[in-house]
């Protein structure tokens, strides 16, 4: 955790594009955008180093050297996992319940699936278990909700089992036994026969990954690490290595989707926690960075070309929930709460026939073929087209990657759409923005009301390529205190930035399930063993006191209600007092989060986890790329016709270069202001300003 | 056709309130007002198109944030866990433009308890702006009494301009059995009391006497406070979001909007009636289990009478209330609703108005399915078997169509309700009641062109998860022995259903704990297929007591299976249906399978390839193949296709030689090719004599036009118990003998039909053209 270098790097590398951002002690950035190399992850993850380092006239050899850290987010294993790449894994589960994954608490139709699919049976489906039938074998034993062995490990099962490895090609092993979490000793013996057997396997604990109530979560996340494991292990180390060849002294950090960093010889052992950790490395490095903006009340936009990432924190504190659903499996993944839905520039505006009527989603172009104006084979109409159509997006500059976009293809396809229901073709782009852009608004608002908070307490910061093009309109009847995109042209590679800012963290947690008046003494043994696991970690990383923090929480729920609350553990013995200082906690942030009066005391308070997170206490640079130009109020660079619906009419509207504003600037709407990978949308009654640190602050209620 | 306004007089008004206590309440061609109530009516028409659909969005969403207040404030598990509630917002008139993908069938009932309100409460105690409303009369409309309404009048400038409107299973409100669901009772004096709408919230000041009335009969009297509470937060939170939208776009469009949706709807709805032939098609089938040590059956019948755009909804013909699994007329139109969702509006965000503008009813008064007054309500089992009914006769109406038949599927899990729970004292030492709900998972059924999904889950919600294994052990004193997948359980036919699984569970650090096995007698399967295709086992709850569990535990044998089990406890049998008191201590097992999902098609008809995939995977025992789908298989254990073949073509032969001969015959053949569908397997063929019900299959004719084409069927009849292992003997288990009677074509031998009869019973007609 120390270094004494003078960068912090952060690599995201997404589906599309691979991100680099390199932060210098002082705060400032320097960005690199390369194109993803799906065959070597590696070779576009030291590229991406190069770019940046490019612009500050060095190379990544340069920078790793005097880096302090170098931190990671991928979707190498989300990747593995969607196109089902992944290792074969045996599953060991208890005797008489090897269907977990099949049954998944009779919820499969509904996860992950959109509410079309819901409604309509004929387009629902179910997904496929995560592990077939034949790679399922029953062990014989037993624990209960006590942790006491109701049956004794039948070693000789294992045994038996292991001979059937060959025969199906068995890569990796996962063991998901009930119970496990309140008694492992059975799962440790398995893996210890496994190990003996075969050495070099793969193996993942259910009471390691995931040690948490919920047997079909826990054995779906167990088994996902396993599949994801080989991959992952050998991925790590060989970016891991290039980086040590390259000069770098520190471990490789890679970005966990609780919002911290893992140094890799952990990470390669927990893969899962890598699942989703770009758009968390978004949320999370915007919680570092708000506080120096002023901004400690913040939702998160990210659009993208498929997807719309939305969070929202509350004074730089992110929320965490216990469940993730991944791949249509509900799995025990403990993540920054960050609501996605399929919405970006790639969906698809359609019409239903039946009801005469536009719609907009809930089917994504994604990125291939893409938008009709990618020239990639595209034919049904998106976003994207409908943006550059009104003129929002400029045709003769090309996306990152050269591509260039053809307007005149979407042009085309959008007349024949609006001909259908009697628009015409500006009319009809702008009808199929308003309908997504509205619908953004309505998810934003969904988003920040189901966390108990009211969005005109809070600033709404968009980024992700799309956002800045679409956030005057989708923050427009949200009513929040302001918009901003952060540091301007680094919005597009936004999740890499946060990347570099977070710090170490490592979770230790039990789940438990104490109901008041607690059981003090075996609250005193189990918090106990966690904060040693936890201060033998920090020594392990060779952290001094003063040098890292432990924070320690508990889920708690009043018994006869559902929802539970992580409440932050008092400090002090733990005796009565400090129950019934928990249980004041536990109320107060129930109230929180609920509203008052919501909660059913009478039937008493219910303790079902304890969470000790030991966390590196770093200090984290005030961000800032502050524009380079000297005019403060340059002249537009050019003008082109944009529609803008308040206006009814396509207007000749003043382009900007964005790199050419300094700090103070002032741009009024209707107006586009143009970064290399970013185009902001100036609307109407809005006005854009540049933040002394390279923000683009958005005033949507500006007077001309 | 919307409603019209007429003055209420309040002689008239006594006198409709007091048929509306007694037979239920359905709104008339108009509704009856006082004057002093005002009306927002007017109406943007013209709304283009993108403002419309930002309009609707943001009426859906609002709906959705409506549902989770309700949720965030309650906290309650049946409404975050069970989805067992729903939110609408509806017009002035308290038609719902919109309902939350929960609970559906709440979605038929909020109309009618938005009309009551405005007929009965709009003279006295007057509606106005700021009042908020509760009601969980049956009889006015819902479920039952656990499921309390409460709905708030939206007002723009002084004219009522839309309602909002909840309603949430409440977790006790009293009655004889904690929960309030009472099995063992003729009438509902023993169930929760109940309250027609009253005014809970006074132009914006909450009444403690009200809420202290509402809560005071249960058990648990703060906890329901609280449920009140959330729903109050909930309308709150809805009724702000309106206002906010009203003053964004105008109360003219966004009424323009609603009625958009109606109409777009009603459009769709109409529009797919209108494909089918003008025809009636009927249900008949037997219920089992009326009440504690009742054994009768019980005859519900359902007509869905289909004329131009427009379906009319009969109960006529169905047996007097009787027991405690009765339906208020109400809560019929809920569940026929729900049934009707996703078979003709699939793709309308369950805009209920727009559904229910294309629908008219007729009531069977006092009937178990539109009962009267004093009838019992309480536990729902009659409500879920009237929407699988609804949904089972809704699906072959449509399945006859090349358009339709997509959305058309067979029985979903609950078809047959069966309720397993536990109560005693948990392991901690604390009375507890409770269940891990494996009784209601399921699969669901086959469509006409795939097999149905495993583990689905009923059709009356989108989604109606089970407890996890592990949560259930914490909290309740018991230990599974095995929760798996039965895969071998979904329905035969063409396309088969989606499995469900099997259970067992034993008493855990217990002293004192009880299982009890409700709803409906099993062995009266409520899984009928569709097309031809055999039903679906009813589910089976089997017991054993004082086992030699512990010991095989000791010893490290796990029984982990069905067929362990019964070698572990050769003297187990039927759990006693009703029973509420079954013992389940550490020496006693019980069993659960619960109901797999129906199928479509006769089996004959499935592929050798799916066959062979069914195989594999241990989906189809070989006895099995061989006698439903006269599968051959050659000496590597892979399908004969040749020999298969042929063995069909014997097992044809067989059906025709062993099933009774047609009861009114008809001779002739069609070619069937390009003839209207009536049913999946019968069309409307053009001939000399005129247009006749021949079978798609084969061309033969089975009937003229205004005949039914079950009368010219050959009838094979069969034991239940013949089906498979999970399939319970109705002799046995009720003391009343049933068949399966298919309909076979006299032609090809195809099964057309089928349904569970007394070998005495005639045919009834399900099929009448108009």
């Amino acid at each position: 955790m120390k270094g004494e270098g003078r960068y912090l790097v952060g690599v995201d590398i997404g589906g599309t594009f691979t991100d680099c951002a390199i932060i210098d002690s002082d705060g400032g950035i320097t960005t690199g955008k390369v194109p993803t190399v799906p065959a070597d992850l590696a070779r576009g993850f030291f590229a991406s180093i190069d770019a940046a380092a490019g612009s500050l006239g060095l190379d990544a050899e340069r920078v790793l050297a005097s880096a302090a850290k170098l931190a990671h987010g991928t979707t190498a294993g989300t990747n593995a996992l969607v196109t089902g790449r992944v290792a074969r894994v045996a599953l060991l589960t208890t005797r008489g319940h090897p269907d977990a994954i099949r049954i998944m608490n009779d919820m499969g139709r509904a996860l992950g699936a959109s509410i079309e699919e819901q409604l309509d049976w004929s387009i629902s489906s179910r997904p496929e278990p995560i592990v077939p039938r034949r790679q399922v074998f029953e062990i014989t034993e037993r624990v209960d909700y006590a942790g006491d062995v109701v049956v004794a490990l039948r070693e000789d099962d294992v045994e038996a089992t292991l001979e059937r490895f060959a025969d199906e090609g068995i890569e990796a092993v996962a063991i998901a036994f009930l119970w496990s979490f309140a008694n492992p000793a059975h799962e440790i013996r398995t893996r210890a026969i496994v190990q003996r057997r075969f050495p070099d396997l793969y193996v993942s604990c259910s009471h390691e990954v995931a040690p948490r109530i919920s047997s079909y979560q826990r054995t779906t996340a167990t088994v996902m690490n396993a599949q994801i494991g080989p991959l992952m292990r050998a991925y790590i180390d060989r970016i891991a290595d290039g980086a040590r060849r390259r000069g770098y002294r520190g471990p490789l950090l890679m970005a966990q989707c609780d919002g911290g960093l893992l140094p890799a010889d952990a990470a390669r052992e927990l893969p899962i926690g890598t699942l989703q950790s770009g758009p968390v490395g978004g949320i999370a490095g915007a919680a570092k960075a708000s506080s120096a903006v002023g901004d400690p009340d913040v939702i998160v936009a990210d659009m993208g070309g498929t997807t719309f990432d939305v969070g929202a924190f509350s004074g730089g504190v992110l929320r965490r929930r216990n469940e993730s659903v991944i791949e249509r499996h509900l799995t025990h993944l403990r993540k920054v709460d960050i609501e996605s839905v399929g919405a970006g520039g790639g969906s698809i505006a359609w019409l239903d026939r039946e009801s005469g009527v536009l719609r907009v989603g809930p089917h994504s172009a994604g990125a291939d073929p893409g938008p009709i104006c990618y020239g990639r084979g595209g034919t049904a109409v998106t976003v994207t087209d409908a943006d550059l159509v009104l003129g929002v997006l400029n045709p003769e500059r090309p996306l990152a990657g050269g591509l260039r976009l053809d307007i005149e293809a979407a042009r085309r396809a959008i007349a024949a759409l609006g001909e259908q229901i009697g628009l015409d073709t500006l009319r009809c782009a702008a009808g199929i923005v308003e309908i997504v852009d509205r619908r953004m608004e309505d998810l934003l608002r969904r988003v920040t009301i189901q966390s108990g908070r009211d969005p005109r307490r809070f600033s709404l910061w968009a980024y992700g390529g799309a956002s800045a093009a679409h956030v005057g309109l989708f923050a427009h009847g949200l009513g929040v205190k302001r918009v901003l995109v952060p540091l301007g042209e680094t919005a597009s590679v936004w999740s890499a930035c946060g990347c570099a800012l977070l710090d170490q963290q490592r979770r230790y947690e039990t789940s438990t399930f104490l109901k008041t008046p607690f059981d003090l003494e075996a609250l005193r043994a189990q918090l106990a063993q966690l904060e040693r696991e936890a201060r033998d970690y920090a020594e392990l990383l060779g952290l001094g006191a003063g040098e890292y923090e432990l924070e320690r929480s508990g889920d708690l729920k009043y018994a006869l209600q559902v929802f539970e609350v992580e409440t932050p553990l008092p400090a002090g013995p733990v005796d009565d007092g400090w129950a019934e200082r928990l249980i004041a906690a536990f109320e107060g942030a129930y109230a929180d989060r609920f509203g008052p009066g919501t909660g059913y005391a009478a039937a008493g308070v219910t303790l079902t986890a304890l969470r000790v997170v030991v966390r590196s206490t770093g200090r984290t640079p005030a961000l800032r790329r502050p524009p380079a130009a000297a005019q403060a109020a340059p002249a537009p660079a050019g003008a082109r016709s944009v529609f803008w619906k308040e206006h009814d009419a396509a207007v000749e509207t003043p382009i900007h270069d964005g790199p050419e504003l300094n700090a103070g600037a002032r741009v009024v709407g209707p107006a586009v202001v143009e970064y290399p990978t970013t185009t902001v949308a100036v609307r109407p009654g809005q006005a854009l300003s540049v933040h002394p640190a390279g923000h683009l602050v958005l005033d949507l209620e500006a007077t001309a | 056709m919307t409603q019209a306004i007429a003055e209420s007089t309040p002689a008239r008004a006594a006198l409709r309130k007091q048929h509306s206590f007694r037979h239920g309440y359905v709104p008339g061609a108009q509704l009856e007002v006082d004057p002093s109530l005002a009306f927002h009516t007017v109406s943007d028409a013209a709304i283009d198109p993108i403002t419309y659909e930002v309009i609707r969005s943001k009426l859906w969403n609002l709906n959705l944030d409506h549902g989770d207040t309700i949720r965030h404030v309650s906290g309650s598990s049946i409404v975050i866990e069970g989805h067992d509630f729903n939110a609408s917002l509806t017009t002035e008139l308290g038609d719902g433009v919109v309902f939350g993908p929960y609970a559906i069938f709440f979605a038929g009932c909020a109309d009618v308890v938005i009309k009551w309100t405005l007929e009965h409460r709009s003279a006295n105690p007057g509606i106005r702006e700021g009042d908020v409303f509760i009601q969980d009369d049956p009889w006015v409309g819902t479920n039952h009494q656990q499921d309390t309404a409460v709905f708030a009048p939206v007002f723009w400038e002084g004219r009522l301009f839309a309602w909002i409107y909840n309603c949430v299973h409440q977790r006790e409100l009293g009655g004889s059995e904690p929960g309030s669901f009472v099995t063992d009772t003729d009438d509902c004096f023993k169930e929760a009391s109940f309250m027609p709408p009253i005014r809970l919230v006074d132009e914006g000041v909450l009444r403690d006497d009200i809420l202290d009335a509402w809560t005071r009969r249960s058990r648990l009297p703060d906890l329901i406070s609280l449920e009140v509470k959330s729903q109050l937060a909930g309308l709150n939170f809805a009724r702000q979001r309106m206002r906010q939208i009203l003053d964004e776009y105008g109360p003219a469009r966004v009424k323009g909007a609603m009625h958009r949706m109606t109409e777009n709807t009603a459009r769709a709805v109409g529009r797919r009636l209108a494909r089918l032939p003008d025809a009636t098609w009927r249900d008949e089938r037997y219920l089992c289990g009326a009440k504690t040590g009742d054994f009768g059956l019980y005859r519900i019948c359902l007509s869905l009478i289909k004329r131009g755009d427009r379906l009319t909804v009969s109960n006529r013909g169905t047996a007097p209330s009787v027991g405690s699994f009765n339906v208020s007329p109400g809560m019929l139109r809920g569940s026929v609703l729900a049934a009707l969702f996703p078979l003709l509006a699939y793709d309308q965000y369950l805009c209920g108005a727009g559904l229910l503008r294309q629908m008219d009813w007729e009531f069977e008064q006092g009937s178990i399915t539109s009962a009267s007054h004093p009838a019992a309500v309480s536990t729902s089992v009659g409500s879920m078997a009237v929407l699988n009914q609804a949904h089972y006769l809704g699906a072959k109406m449509i399945a006859g169509d090349p358009e339709l038949s997509s959305r058309a599927l067979a029985p979903c899990a609950i078809h047959t309700l069966s309720t397993a729970g536990l109560k005693g004292l948990d392991q901690y030492g604390q009375p507890f009641l409770d269940s891990p709900l494996d009784g209601i998972a399921g699969g669901g059924g086959a469509f006409t062109d795939r097999d149905g999904m495993d583990h689905a889950g009923p059709i009356c919600g989108v989604i109606v998860p089970i407890t996890d294994i592990e949560t259930s052990e914490r909290k309740i004193p018991m230990l599974y022995l095995y929760r798996r997948e039965l895969p071998q359980t979904g329905a035969h036919g063409q396309w088969r259903g989606g499995a469900t699984i099997v259970a067992a569970w034993i008493g855990h650090r217990t002293n004192a704990a009880f299982a009890s096995n409700g709803g409906l007698l099993q062995s009266v399967t409520q899984g009928l297929s569709l097309n031809g295709a055999l039903p679906a086992t009813g589910g089976r709850n089997w017991y054993a007591q004082g086992t030699a569990v512990q010991a095989w535990l000791r010893e490290g044998r796990v029984p982990a299976d069905p067929e362990e089990l019964r070698a572990m406890a050769p003297d187990g049998g039927m759990a006693p249906p009703k029973s509420l008191d079954i013992r389940l201590m550490p020496d006693d097992v019980f069993e659960i399978i619960p109901n797999p999902g129906g199928g479509f098609g006769d089996p004959l008809l499935r592929s050798p390839e799916l066959l062979q995939a069914d195989l594999r995977a241990g989906r189809l025992p070989r006895a099995q193949a061989e006698r439903f789908y006269g599968v051959v298989l050659d000496d590597a254990g892979s399908v004969d296709v040749e020999a298969t073949a042929a063995r069909r073509q014997a097992v044809r032969a067989e059906r025709l030689a062993q099933s009774r001969p047609p009861r009114e015959p008809v001779e002739g053949r069609v070619e069937p090719g390009g003839a209207r569908g009536l049913l999946a397997g019968v069309v409307l063929a053009d001939t000399a004599a005129g247009p006749a019900q021949a079978c798609r299959h084969c061309g033969r004719l089975l009937a003229t036009a205004a005949g039914c084409y079950r009368l010219g069927c050959r009838e094979l009849e069969d034991d239940m118990t013949a089906l498979s292992e999970f399939h319970l003997d109705p002799a046995e288990q009720a003391g009343q003998r049933l068949v399966l009677r298919r309909y076979v074509c006299p032609g090809c031998a195809l099964a057309l039909d089928a349904e569970l009869c007394r070998p005495e019973d005639p045919p009834y007609v399900d099929l009448t053209l108009a």
